[in-house]
């Protein structure tokens, strides 16, 4: 009798279990990544959501983390197998991925319709030998971002461009107006990208590496370049690097911006949605500097990220469909709003500027930074290694430790020897 | 023939047994210690990066490292410094602790869990991003010191940034504390007794006594704060980040750079073994020293 019992109950459980496994085999898990802050963990839930709502056999799972240490654990997970079907990268990060192999799925492969991007956009920063391994979120342009209130104290316009000698003698005339307060807020890192970098490609009107082992800008160019860093951090018009560094991740977050003792900063319009929530102050926005005589705009515009889907992933139909979702459905559109900059897709500018639910300031900062674009740059402009040498040649001119001469000599040789490894 | 002969090996039951209990961790030792280790020597000597089949470059890492890496030596130096500085002071700190605390004073055992917290809480991201706002620029440690009248110090500048990072580790004192604990606890009062009638004062019998009876424990602690310095990434990362200038770029964290930031695995994987092979090294000239300065009680 015993015997029965057990039997009959391990066969009632045996049923369960596979009834369990048909059910679970009929639904799809597509795993979802991405980096950001509340604000767009939220509004991508709710994109999930509405897609779950339509399509109720996929499952899609989010992975998200704030962006430090988001592409460490991406490659990671790239290297060991594990990527996430399709994962939010930053553009940054791309060359140095998919010089390694087949990472992306070929998008232009799947069901996504791409009718609603600028071909061009997508073919500058999203393709690799012809595949579309990425589509943009956003469009991201260099822009100045403004303390209205502080700018509008001190007398500085704002409509007007500024070059970087502008921003320097303005600068000095605001601490003495200002003792407490700066003029322009930036760490090290930002300063290598949005200052060195932007003065050098303005000052020889190309970018600063050219194809193979090239470099285009000389030492003399660097050394002008840390030159004018030396003199915003001796006049105090930059905040000293020691109050800067501290918030590398979100110097929106810095103190010194939120108390408003700083009158400008410079970034990409994806940090202008952060700066006004997170300001008490009005934000305005308006031409990233330029050098005066220069020969082009040096103005970076890029996505704000790229949708990418692995190479490995056991479901592209279905990853395709959710993408596809992300960009071109109203109800996601709408979900997502100007999180990820203004969309790069023209329907969902579309139809959030009938809504509107076209923020003025981030509109008005894209369309400039798209009518000034600078000429395109060459990919090692991001390569880790050579970034991190001009950061720390930006470093040893602001910690005092190098003159920007010592520190250019010293960047050039080790930026050539690094160069001569590609 | 002749005088060899085979001898049978038997495995009782009971020793049959035994082979299964210590199974699990054999297996898991082979997986997740054994097989990674080997492999990491391997790859050592290949250039292995993130997706690519690594392909055998003998020494070339090695030449690369010791010859062309600009970050390498500042690396050793910063790395060298932290743990011959740190080290001996955070074991100091922890014997004069341990000795205040063999007082009979009231709530020691409250004192005792005070100061051995920070060893369990003090290697987390949480306490290196508060390390970060206490002695950030405009932080509390400068608040309190502009208060006092005294100026503010750039703590985490390219001059002290190191001396602020090691702070950090010296503050996590209280695992090495708890085991000076033990020992002063087994030290025979026989031995100051004695020493009293011959009329020793308190520092002689510091010297003479204290020292030598808990000398291995000296030893203990130094070998593990030593190995475990050399290996130590999570507070540099977060409070510095490796700067500024490298003046806080462990070795731990270049290890870990090369792996993740430049994703050159090959090239992490001689980086560590370079590592294995230096806390080898001063781990065996320090056992090599030991003879002279700890004291042994079963060989007098």
């Amino acid at each position: 009798m015993k015997k029965l019992i057990t039997a009959i109950l391990v066969l009632v459980l045996v049923c369960q279990l596979t009834a369990v496994a048909f059910a679970a085999g009929e639904a799809v898990t597509i795993r979802f990544s991405w980096w950001g802050d509340e604000t767009r963990h939220n509004v991508t839930l709710a994109a999930i959501e509405k897609f779950e709502a339509a399509n109720p056999n996929i499952k899609i799972e989010p992975e998200y983390m704030g962006w430090d240490g988001y592409h460490t654990k991406l490659k990671t997970q790239i290297a060991g197998g594990s990527a996430p079907d399709v994962m939010q990268t930053d553009v940054k990060e791309m060359p140095g991925i998919v010089s390694q192999g087949k990472v992306f799925y070929d998008l232009s492969t799947l069901q996504i319709d791409r009718s609603g991007f600028d071909a061009k956009f997508v073919e500058n920063w999203g393709m690799q030998d012809g595949a579309v391994i990425g589509l943009p979120t956003g469009t991201n342009g260099e822009t100045s971002i403004f303390n209205a209130e502080l700018m509008t104290k001190a007398g500085i316009p704002m409509d007007q461009p500024l070059t970087w000698n502008d921003i320097l003698e303005y600068g000095k005339k605001f601490k003495e107006q200002f003792p407490d307060s700066y003029m322009m807020l930036l760490d090290p890192n930002q300063v290598e990208l949005h200052i060195l970098n932007a003065y050098i490609c303005q000052k020889i009107g190309m970018g600063k590496y050219g194809p193979g082992n090239t470099r285009n800008f000389s030492e003399e160019d660097l050394v002008e370049a840390l030159t004018y860093i030396d003199e915003l951090l001796a006049a105090q018009v930059l905040v000293p690097f020691e109050q800067s560094s501290v918030h590398s991740v979100n110097q929106m977050e810095n103190p010194l911006w939120l108390t408003g003792k700083v009158a400008m900063y410079l970034n990409f319009t994806t940090h202008i949605a952060s700066a006004q929530k997170n300001s008490s102050f009005e934000i305005a926005t308006g031409l990233f500097p330029s050098l005066e005589g220069g020969k082009q705009s040096g103005i970076i515009v890029q996505p704000a990220q790229l949708i990418t889907i692995s190479a490995n992933t056991q479901h592209p139909a279905e990853a395709a469909l959710f993408v596809d979702f992300f960009f071109n459905n109203p109800e996601s559109q709408i979900a997502l709003g100007l999180n990820r900059s203004v969309p790069a897709v023209q329907s969902a500018r579309e139809l959030l500027a009938s809504r509107g639910e076209l923020n003025p300031v981030l509109n008005e900062a894209v369309n400039r930074a798209l009518a000034n674009i600078g000429e395109t740059f060459d990919v090692k402009t991001y390569n880790g290694e050579l970034v991190k040498i001009l950061v720390t040649a930006v470093e040893a001119v602001g910690y005092d430790t190098m003159t920007p001469a010592e520190a250019a000599a010293n960047a050039i040789k080790l930026i050539d020897a690094k160069l001569a490894e590609f | 023939m002749g005088i060899f002969r085979k001898k049978e090996l038997t495995i009782s039951r009971y020793q049959k047994q035994g082979l299964w209990y210590v199974m699990p961790f054999v297996i898991g030792f082979l997986i997740f210690n054994i097989i990674p280790i080997a492999s990491s020597l391997y790859y050592s000597f290949t250039n292995l990066q993130l997706l690519n089949t690594p392909k055998w470059t003998g020494l070339r890492n090695f030449i690369y490292m010791f010859t062309l890496d600009d970050t390498f030596y500042q690396s050793l130096k910063v790395t060298l410094v932290y743990t011959f500085v740190s080290v001996p002071v955070k074991i100091a700190f922890a014997l004069l602790i341990a000795l205040i605390l063999t007082a009979e004073i009231r709530g020691l055992s409250v004192y005792r869990l005070l100061f051995y917290l920070p060893s369990i809480l003090g290697g987390s991201v949480v306490i290196s991003i508060m390390w970060k706002f206490l002695f950030m620029q405009d932080g509390y440690i400068n608040n309190i010191l502009i208060n006092l009248g005294l100026p503010a110090v750039k703590w985490l500048g390219p001059k002290m940034s190191l001396t602020t990072i090691s702070i950090l580790q010296v503050w996590q004192f209280g695992s090495s504390m708890v085991l000076f604990l033990a020992a002063l606890k087994n030290v025979p009062t026989e031995y100051y007794e004695a020493a009293n009638i011959d009329g020793a004062g308190r520092t002689r019998r510091f010297i003479k006594i204290t020292i030598p009876i808990i000398s291995p424990i000296i030893l203990f602690n130094l070998l593990m704060q030593l190995i475990q310095s050399f290996q130590h990434l999570t507070a540099p990362m977060v409070i510095t980040g490796g700067g500024p200038l490298h003046t806080t770029y462990l070795f731990g964290m270049k290890i870990w750079e090369e792996a993740f930031t430049n994703t050159k695995l090959g090239y992490s994987s001689a980086l560590s073994w370079v590592l294995v092979v230096i806390i080898i090294g001063i781990t065996l000239v320090i056992f090599k020293t030991s003879k002279v300065w700890v004291y042994d009680e079963a060989n007098g």
